[in-house]
């Protein structure tokens, strides 16, 4: 929120500097860019099978990273199946 | 935890990510923004874990929802960058969006080591910008805090629960596996060694912090201490490994101890400080760290953490993507698509449950349960099997119907199987006391209704297996109407408010996000 002389705290300048729709009121819905994305393979396997439904030609966010850290102890073989 | 680097960073459930990825853009409510003063600096023996946990203690797990907690204050460069991503990695567990901190000196700092200054860009807020509330927390009066079973929430100070016995102490996984986390629980036992009532593990956070405290000497010291070294990941903290004995007290410096996330039903898991935690490993008991006298000093950490980057792969060119062939197991199962939202809603109450229903609880985790991530039909098996075994096969056999939660319905991990599974099972609306944040809005990205008791008390009246049939759900979606009146079997009415943003409307009327995203 915009002070009366227009001060912003940090959180409202990170967010204004990415918003593409919407206003800076809470409660309202905003939409935001995204520099970044983050994926784990719990879930992250998941997000792939959306990602492919929606049949995007390439990641479109300056940064997506996707690492293994949670689903990695291998108690049959369907994890090994699922990380080829 | 990157809002410990100046972002504004958010957790997501998959499809909302997957969503972001193709270059959508990512919505979210506009939160209110908490500014939290930080004045003085910590004490002996209590660390950032204490701040987060007195946050906890303050505002438990629902009273952060719709907020974002921007820390400010003198006290903020008295925290390193790890101390700061100690805060931002548990503000979930408030309930709240995001934790940011100001880009500093100590960023900088945090910056160069790993050989990326070029990267820094100081970020402040305006020296008179005001917030939408305010909290102060005097770091010198803080003291070690302890969360008990089985809630993040449930914090008091390590003194009362001090003397109880412990069986088990796990330090590091996501938070609190930082460099400095480690070297402070190998001082606290450098001489000596664990308890012989106690299993210790420690997890590093990362190869870099594993490469760190094994040049230093805190990996042969730990060794040497008697606690068993776990690779970097998450392990026990999501139930992979370490499960603990029913009903015994197990410490461990994680981020939640939901009931049953360790592996063990029954499990009586505390969430502390890693000093805390070394204290308690030396002693077999709870301990409060200030009782082992003063601080010794910790085993500095190299100069240089070896920043190494190799097994990081950039994607192929697009000429080579196309022609990569994705290897799929057979447990790879294609995820169940939403339905268009129709005119009326019509089944029965497959299941009430309690309040706080984690995500944990409707897609549990686990070596076992996370093995069956990518195939939903599998997965939904496990759903609410903590509360009652018979709910898959109910659900299946009911054809569907609703599920009633009561208040934060859905909170703890992203998982979008928490959504999926209903999904799967043909539930087509949850009504709820209050939601969490991010499970509210995976059930709308898969054509899921959210709904709440416009009276809080209604949910007294609701027993599993009520038909109930509520009319014209459709047209009050789209018209924006807020109100719901159910019509049930046993003659009750119960009003339902529908709290739906503009777009959040369209995606349920569409039966999720991508049939909304393809138009159709």
């Amino acid at each position: 929120m915009a002070g009366m002389n227009g001060s912003q705290n940090l959180t409202y300048k990170l967010l204004g500097a990415h918003l593409l729709g919407g206003d800076l009121v809470p409660g309202e819905e905003i939409d935001l860019a995204v520099d970044q994305v983050l994926i784990e393979d719990a879930t992250g396997s998941m997000t792939a099978l959306q990602f492919e439904a929606l049949e995007p030609d390439r990641v479109n966010v300056p940064l997506a990273v996707m690492y293994v850290d949670h689903n990695v102890l291998q108690i049959d073989d369907k994890n090994m199946d699922e990380h080829r | 935890m990157a809002g410990a680097l100046g972002m504004f960073a958010v957790g997501a459930g998959g499809l909302d990510v997957a969503v972001a990825m193709a270059g959508y853009g990512f919505s979210l409510e506009c939160p209110k923004v908490v500014g939290v003063e930080l004045r003085g600096e910590l004490p002996g023996w209590v660390q950032s874990k204490d701040v987060i946990l007195e946050l906890l203690r303050r505002y438990g797990v629902r009273g952060g929802v719709g907020r974002v907690f921007e820390f400010i204050g003198a006290g903020v460069s008295t925290l390193s960058v790890t101390d700061r991503g100690t805060i931002c990695n548990m503000i979930t567990e408030l309930g709240a969006t995001a934790a940011v901190f100001p880009g500093d000196g100590r960023t900088r700092e945090w910056l160069a080591v790993q050989r990326r200054e070029e990267d820094f860009a100081p970020l402040t807020a305006d020296p008179d910008a005001s917030y939408d509330e305010t909290e102060v927390i005097e770091l010198r009066e803080l003291e070690p805090l302890i969360a008990k079973p089985t809630s993040p929430g449930n914090v008091v100070p390590v003194r009362e629960v001090a003397g109880t016995q412990t069986v088990q102490v796990c330090v590091g996984s996501s938070v609190n596996s930082s460099y400095e986390d480690l070297a402070t629980a190998a001082a606290v036992l450098r001489e000596d060694i664990v308890h012989p009532g106690v299993e210790m593990t420690v997890t590093p956070g990362s190869r870099q912090i594993l490469d760190t405290i094994s040049s230093s000497g805190v990996y042969q010291d730990l060794v040497g201490a008697g606690a068993r070294m776990l690779e970097p990941v998450c392990g026990p903290c999501i139930g992979v490994g370490q499960a603990p004995s029913a009903g015994v007290p197990s410490v461990r410096t994680f981020n939640r101890n939901f009931p049953g996330r360790s592996g063990t039903v029954g499990d009586e898991v505390y969430l502390c400080s890693p000093a805390t935690a070394a204290a308690t490993a030396l002693r077999g008991e709870i301990s409060d760290p200030r009782e082992l006298g003063d601080p010794s000093d910790i085993t500095p950490a190299p100069s240089d953490p070896n920043v190494d980057d190799r097994q990081i792969l950039d994607p192929p060119r697009p000429e080579e993507a196309r022609n990569v062939e994705i290897a799929r197991g057979p447990n790879i199962v294609p995820p169940p698509e939403g339905q268009p939202l129709p005119e009326t809603l019509e089944g029965r109450i497959v299941i009430v449950v309690e309040d706080d229903v984690s995500t944990g609880d409707m897609a549990p985790d686990g070596a076992l349960g996370m093995s069956l991530w990518s195939n939903i039909p599998e997965c939904a098996r496990y759903m609410f099997r903590r509360q009652d075994p018979g709910f898959h096969d109910r659900a299946l056999e009911w054809g569907g119907g609703f599920i009633v939660g009561g208040h934060n319905y859905g909170q703890g991990s992203s998982r979008e199987h928490a959504a999926l599974a209903p999904l799967h099972l043909g539930i087509r609306a949850v009504i709820a006391r209050s939601f969490a944040r991010i499970h509210r809005r995976n059930l709308i990205s898969q054509g899921i209704i959210p709904l709440l008791f416009r009276e809080e008390d209604d949910y007294e009246r609701v027993n599993q297996g009520d038909e109930w049939s509520i009319q014209d759900v459709r047209e009050a979606v789209a018209a924006g109407k807020q109100t719901l009146t159910v019509n049930t079997n046993n003659g009750a009415e119960i009003e339902l408010e529908v709290k739906l943003s503009p777009r959040e409307g369209e995606v349920v009327l569409s039966g999720g996000i991508l049939k909304f995203l393809r138009g159709e």
